[in-house]
């Protein structure tokens, strides 16, 4: 594992995962959180080291999207050097045919996540 | 079709659960309607793959695209999951309706193609197989368009009684409050961002009809991953300061720190343009961040620049008295 890559634990990957099913999608945390089944606070520390890396993007979704009275969401996105290390660990962790291997690896994140 | 709406004595409670036994016994339905087709569509499913490798026909009559057996089965059952799991408080749940969306769509590719394609007659199948699979999607949508009828029903009843908090979207305000405390968690720099993301989080949940437990177990999650979330934030996000930050320094020697991190704030803080910084001190407890202010008896004035090798300021010492928070 090179210095730039984090510990790619069970949760990590599962992350990953759901960020390469649509590689072009914005998603925040709380669409994360229900396609790959995690509780809400492992989440964003995931988020958080994987922006640091530079493998995730985000923003604050457009005022025109903010519903009166709601706080703004984050919106996430997976960057194109996101897309060569997630490929990459992914593929690791499925020859390595350990229990990530699972069809649950590559959740879908559900409509209108934006 | 049947009318199935929420009758308008119904309270908004009442009308949830009325909606939700109707969506239920709808969904038992639509299996047991859908058995036998399906077990049809799968039939006629195989012979189109088989056909494929042989001949290019079957693609260009567009049977490939009858959607397969065991995905409509799927859906049926992730619909059905959903509703086990429903939270249809205030108003039903978009991930519910998504699922009998999508569901009727693949029903109405399969009506459609049957329709259009002389299925039997290209396949060389008998016509009582594609007839079922046929007739099965039809009374499938049927029970899609009831389910879609009674989730639009879900309202309040003009004599209904008024909706709580939960129910407009807005979370609870003991939740709200105790994220914005334990923010504090985080470092300045990140703190408002991460505090908004997730207050916006909780505002979908309360959308989403979570009740206060729900909200508070949110809360709970994330306030026992803050310091996770602090650790993986980058370097400068965790230490660098803003222009109307604060000092820290270590506590009673002049301290090391390193100014590149802090250029900006170290320049504005001896321009005396700025009445504090913050500074990491790369002493024995760099990583705590203290406060000082100029005037308390904390840091008073950067004394030493330390110059490199190149010539450019490396790193300041800085005085400091007792610290202050």
């Amino acid at each position: 594992m090179s210095p730039s890559e984090p510990r790619m634990t069970r949760a990590t990957l599962l992350v990953l995962g759901a960020f390469m099913d649509d590689t072009s999608q914005e998603v925040y945390g709380s669409k994360i959180t229900e396609a790959v089944g995690l509780a809400s606070g492992t989440i964003h520390p995931i988020l958080a080291r994987f922006e640091a890396l530079g493998w995730l993007e985000s923003r604050w979704e457009e005022p025109g999207q903010v519903a009166l009275g709601r706080p703004r969401r984050r919106l996430y996105k997976i960057t194109p050097k996101g897309v060569v290390g997630a490929a990459r660990a992914l593929a690791r962790a499925e020859t390595k045919g350990s229990r990530f291997s699972s069809p649950q690896f590559s959740p879908r994140l559900a409509e209108g996540s934006t | 079709m049947n009318e199935q709406r929420v009758p308008r004595w119904a309270t908004s409670v009442q009308s949830v659960d009325y909606v939700t036994s109707i969506v239920r016994d709808e969904v038992a339905r639509l299996e047991a309607e859908l058995s036998l087709p399906l077990s049809a569509l799968s039939a006629v499913g195989n012979h189109v793959e088989s056909m494929r490798h042989r001949s290019a026909r079957v693609d260009s009559l567009g049977l490939h695209l009858l959607p397969p057996a065991f995905y409509v089965e799927h859906c049926i059952a992730k619909l059905r999951a959903e509703i086990v799991g429903a939270r249809m408080v205030g108003r039903p749940s978009r991930r519910l309706r998504a699922r009998v969306g999508e569901l009727r769509e693949l029903l109405i590719a399969v009506v459609d193609i049957t329709a259009n394609v002389d299925v039997a007659g290209e396949l060389d199948l008998p016509f009582e197989l594609v007839s079922t699979a046929q007739s099965g999607a039809r009374s499938g949508i049927s029970c899609l368009d009831r389910i879609s009828q009674a989730l639009e029903s879900i309202h309040l009843p003009p004599n209904a009684e008024p909706r709580s908090d939960a129910e407009h979207g807005h979370p609870n305000r003991s939740a709200e409050w105790m994220l914005q405390v334990t923010g504090r968690i985080l470092p300045p720099l990140a703190r408002d961002r991460y505090v908004e993301e997730f207050r916006g989080e909780l505002y979908y949940l309360a959308e989403e009809g979570a009740n206060l437990g729900a909200q508070l177990a949110y809360v709970f999650r994330q306030v026992g991953r803050l310091w996770s979330t602090r650790r993986a934030l980058p370097e400068d996000l965790r230490y660098r300061a803003r222009d109307s930050g604060k000092v820290a320094a270590s506590r009673n020697q002049p301290a090391i720190v390193r100014a590149h991190y802090f250029s900006d704030v170290v320049r504005a803080y001896m321009d005396r343009r700025a009445a504090s910084a913050i500074i990491r001190a790369a002493s024995s407890n760099a990583k705590r961040e203290k406060v000082f202010r100029r005037g308390s008896r904390g840091a008073r004035s950067i004394v030493q620049v330390q110059h490199g090798r190149s010539g450019q300021k490396s790193s300041y010492a800085v005085t400091s008295g007792r610290h202050r928070r």
